[in-house]
């Protein structure tokens, strides 16, 4: 049985009903924020291991001429290399409409049956895909729109025809970012297809596996040169040697970070609660003062009365546990779902660890305790003589401070509203943290708007330093001349330059292969980019071997302006100068938002690669600019290349490389927006918290006003308009720390995604849409106990200590 | 200390200092209670009475002058170490009754005794019941405080200040909060207690109080102005 002073405690819980659900909830809220991040984290970095190492992902890629898989055998002999596979990759296009093509990588195979390296998983249909079949990665069928059975109609660099292939089946290939979401399409032929698709018949590529998935990048690189060497020795040559990120998902930069915001604002959402608990069980004590001294007076010393106080905040804690850690587990499974399929997973186990259930019960447990530490302490502390003559209320008299006396001045309003201002000041330190909760809440909310249209801001502008509106890559060099003429012919085309592009890789000083990147040659006038210049200068007509790198590569990289660096081009190598950085924001490699990238004089760089009077790369610029507009001329263009007989490996306009780029926001915006209803959910239990409180304060006061005249509607007025007036307030402060948030969490992302600082803009809407919620909640916080105070009869009222 | 005194104040003085200068609640006060005497201390209204009375049960402490009761020199002895020993040897008596709103009278009763340990658990339940049958409302056990009189909620309190079966009962204006009748009943029942041995001392304002109690002790502005003690 218990005893009577628990008893007491269980009583006193259950007895303030609302205050107790209110707390519970508010500790709830907090272990749910925990509760997700630990659930999702171990899911994630479980399904990471289960799905992407799973794939047995390349350590390093050597690419040759003819790789074949006696060389594989060979190269798999040798210490360090736990696997080795011949592959190439194509970049074809693949027909998703009339005149609408859309990115395809070709994963060319040699033996299906013997996928050792990077592998991926047939989910429906058949394999292996036989001659002038195709396999579809899962996460490009919504972009291409085909289905088992259907016929796809693919165009390789090579030749540039249509080429007719049967889908037989559907893999699974965790090791690509997800299609949908990067816009691009992947499809896996064997050998003979290629050739049937007007390609050479060869594998370009050796993937290496080093160590079984060693992550450690200069042993690989140790491993990979061993490789190239021994390469070298059989007459093979090697052109380039790539490092992928060591074990690591291309998009699980991203993961990291939505995981690190995610335990950034669970921590935000537990820190507020607790400091709603501390509140509510200083609330608690200070209506119970009398009870502590009348406790002390029959015995209870300050440890039984402390432990008292403590026991009810472990009950709260407990009912937040029981509430938060089932919340918890749901949301983080389901934000396991949803970032599985932005990192193109399976979830094939939603386990979750015990060691997460026990990190919430010891949180749910223990913060709470530490939080109301304090007015615990100070409460059981008080002596019998100071808690038998506490006035309660009386102890801060209105009036008495500076900003009483100016909220006493205003005036030309009605009475009630003038008592609904002056009761808003009445207990100041309250106010004080009902106000930081519910402006934290709304700083999160702007911040998630902001940063979204601060993105879609930087990306207008990255955007505007490119002039051009379609982007051209041919399939092979042609005349100048002849791509010009051909171009202008077709309505609605004001402009076209000619570019070059070729890849680079820098040679690191001890002769091995360094970061590779894309090397374009411009006009040094061009009109068709003006990027904004970090350090340096841009291009000049005299310049030869004269380099202006991305940021990417100053930042990324750790290039600087003045370095002379070696790169090599095709078989070539030699010196260049940095002379210039430019912010170049949408630079794009295989997929990757962040690509490194530099300008070069493009006559020298013809001169180099001999290319002179020859264009593989153009830039369109039409007389209207909408996406609309722009598909009409990248249609009409496809027709006049077919007619012209010119092959293109892709007709881009910008606006599609603009959509993408601002989708990639949507992820992290939704998860800002998430995580502000949870600051925003706590900001409002501590508002309800407050207006209970407050009222409970007031009772006798309500008594008296219904007692010379006021009905139920005006006590219900004065109280909703202060939760009103506190609303407003809190929204102030919120706009205040809003705009610092937003800079933090917007360069963060900015950071992720792109490597660059926003531009930074504050949403008028974001201030206008807190605006209302806020009142909302003020309304809906307040009415309750303002109700509720407002039906008791007023002899009760009055009788009320 | 003699034996027979229970009680020994010796030149105790408390003083206050506030905006308007040092307030003297009680002077030089020497005052000796014996064992089983019903003392009753009566005066105007900021004559100190309360003051005296919660120097006498622990819960303030004087600015100058010792305070004995039996063998312990409170005045010296810190609140925790206070509590415990109020706990056992003092019952105090509330004008508005101050039982816990939440928990039943049977259960306010039992609080001291689970606080202080002094009665074996399975044994408090029974005594409870015996002390609200003593005080003549056994059949209000299981209710709330609410629930009940001024009259039957301060025997409630009675009952709750002799739960440790304390040697002194101090109870500050008792009967202030009821009316005539009830506060006979009240009266009479801290004279039975006396009686049994108790030594009761009483701040109070009821008339004709000498027929009830076995001295009065007057105060006037911090003052003995008469009583059992020297003055």
């Amino acid at each position: 049985m218990i005893s009577v002073r628990w008893r007491k405690v269980l009583r006193d819980l259950w007895i303030n009903k609302t205050r107790t659900l209110l707390a519970v909830l508010a500790i709830a809220i907090g272990i749910f924020g925990v509760g997700t991040v630990l659930t999702g984290y171990s899911i994630l970095t479980h399904e990471i291991n289960a799905n992407f190492l799973g794939t047995n992902p390349a350590s390093a890629i050597l690419y040759t001429e003819n790789a074949d898989d006696k060389l594989a055998a060979a190269v798999e002999s040798l210490p360090g290399v736990t696997n080795a596979e011949p592959r190439r990759i194509v970049t074809a296009r693949i027909q998703a409409g009339p005149n609408e093509y859309r990115r395809l990588l070709l994963f060319v195979i040699d033996d299906f049956n013997n996928l050792r390296v990077s592998t991926f998983k047939i989910e429906r249909g058949n394999w292996p895909p036989a001659d002038r079949e195709i396999l579809i990665e899962r996460s490009a069928l919504p972009l291409i729109k085909k289905q088992i059975g259907d016929t796809v109609i693919i165009q390789t660099p090579d030749n540039g025809q249509d080429h007719e292939l049967r889908v037989i089946g559907i893999v699974h290939d965790p090791g690509q970012s997800p299609g949908d979401v990067d816009n691009i399409a992947y499809g896996y032929i064997t050998l003979n297809t290629l050739e049937s698709l007007g390609e050479t018949r060869a594998l370009n590529e050796l993937r290496i596996v080093v160590d079984e998935n060693s992550k450690d990048v200069p042993r690989i690189t140790n491993v990979a040169n061993q490789v190239r060497d021994v390469m070298e020795k059989r007459g093979y040559h090697v052109s380039q040697v790539e490092i992928p990120n060591a074990g690591k998902h291309p998009h699980s930069d991203q993961m990291d970070s939505l995981l690190f915001l995610l335990e950034v604002f669970g921590i935000l959402a537990l820190i507020l609660s607790s400091i709603l608990v501390a509140s509510t069980v200083s609330a608690l004590l200070s209506q119970q003062i009398r009870q502590i001294g009348v406790m002390k007076v029959i015995g209870a010393r300050t440890y039984q009365i402390a432990g008292l106080y403590f026991g009810s905040v472990l009950l709260l804690g407990i009912g937040g546990l029981v509430i938060g850690i089932p919340a918890g587990v749901w949301a983080g499974r389901a934000f396991a779902v949803f970032t599985a399929k932005i990192l193109n997973f399976n979830i094939t186990s939603d386990f979750i660890p015990h060691w997460v259930y026990a990190v919430q019960i010891l949180v749910g447990l223990s913060v709470p305790l530490l939080a109301a530490a304090i007015p615990v302490y100070r409460g059981s502390r008080i002596t019998v003589q100071q808690a038998i003559s506490d006035y309660g209320i009386g102890k801060n008299q209105f009036g008495t401070n500076r900003i009483d006396m100016l909220v006493s001045r205003m005036s030309g309003m009605g009475r009630p509203l003038m008592l609904s201002l002056r009761n808003t000041f009445r207990q100041r330190s309250r106010l004080l943290f009902t106000i930081g909760i519910l402006a934290v809440g709304g700083a999160t909310f702007m911040s998630a708007i902001n940063v979204g249209e601060s993105w879609s801001n930087t990306i207008d502008v990255a955007m505007n330093s490119r002039h051009y509106d379609i982007e051209v890559k041919f399939s092979q060099p042609y005349p100048m001349e002849y791509v010009e003429k051909t171009v202008l012919v077709v309505p609605g085309i004001s402009e076209v330059e000619v570019w070059e592009q070729i890849l680079a890789a820098r040679i690191n000083s001890d002769g091995t292969d360094g970061i590779s990147f894309t090397l374009t040659g411009v006009p040094p006038a061009t009109e068709m980019i003006t990027f904004p210049i970090i350090e340096g200068r841009w291009l000049q007509s005299n310049d030869t071997n004269s380099l202006v790198i991305n940021h990417e590569l100053l930042e990324g990289a750790g290039m600087k302006v003045g370095d002379r660096i070696m790169l090599k081009t095709g078989k070539k190598e030699m010196e260049w100068t940095v002379v210039g950085a430019v912010r170049e924001i949408g630079a794009r490699r295989r997929g990757q938002n962040i690509a490194a990238s530099a300008y070069v004089n493009r006559d020298y760089l013809s001169g180099i690669t001999g290319m002179e009077g020859t264009t593989a790369d153009i830039r369109i610029k039409t007389d209207q600019h909408s996406d609309a507009a722009l598909r009409i001329v990248s249609g009409q263009l496809e027709q006049q290349f077919d007619s012209a007989g010119l092959h293109r490996i892709s007709v881009n306009p910008s606006t599609e490389r603009m959509q993408e780029l601002k989708d990639h926001l949507v992820v992290i915006q939704m998860f800002l927006l998430l995580m502000a209803a949870l600051v925003a959910a706590v900001g409002g239990l501590a508002l309800a918290s407050t207006m209970s409180i407050n009222v409970m304060e007031r009772t006798r006061e309500f008594g008296i006003m219904q007692a010379i005249g006021a009905c139920s509607d005006d006590v219900l007025q004065i109280v909703v308009i202060e939760g009103i007036v506190i609303g407003i307030l809190s929204w102030l402060v919120a706009i205040v720390l809003a705009w610092p948030l937003g800079v933090i969490i917007g360069d963060f992302a900015g950071n992720i995604f792109i490597r660059a600082r926003l531009e930074h803009v504050f949403s008028p809407l974001a201030m206008a849409g807190w605006l209302v919620l806020v009142i909302l909640i003020g309304i809906i916080a307040s009415a309750y106990p303002a109700w509720r105070e407002a039906r008791l009869p007023v002899q009760q009222v009055l009788a009320y200590e | 200390m003699n034996n027979e005194n229970l009680i020994r104040l010796t030149g105790v003085t408390k003083t206050h200092e506030g905006a308007g200068g040092t307030f003297h609640a009680l002077r030089e006060v020497n005052l000796d209670v014996k064992q089983g005497e019903f003392v009753a201390i009566i005066g105007k209204s900021g004559s100190g009475k309360s003051t005296m009375l919660n120097m006498l049960s622990g819960i303030d402490r004087p600015t100058s002058g010792e305070i004995w009761i039996g063998d312990t020199a409170i005045h010296t002895v810190d609140q925790d170490q206070l509590a415990k020993w109020r706990g056992r040897n003092v019952g105090v008596v509330f004008q508005f009754f101050q039982l816990l709103p939440t928990l039943t009278i049977l259960e306010n009763v039992m609080l001291p005794m689970d606080f202080c340990n002094t009665i074996p658990a399975n044994k408090r339940k029974m005594r409870a019941l015996h002390l609200l049958e003593q005080v003549g409302i056994s059949e209000q056990a299981y209710k709330l405080p609410a629930l009940l009189s001024g009259g039957q909620q301060q025997r409630a309190a009675i009952a709750r200040a002799l739960a440790n079966d304390p040697a002194f009962l101090m109870a500050d204006e008792p009967t202030g909060n009821l009316d005539s009748h009830t506060s006979e009943d009240i009266l009479q029942l801290f004279k039975g207690l006396a009686a049994s041995g108790k030594t009761v001392i009483m701040v109070t304002h009821e008339r004709d109080i000498t027929q009830w109690v076995s001295s009065v002790v007057k105060l006037l502005d911090g003052q003995v102005v008469n009583g059992s003690g020297p003055e």
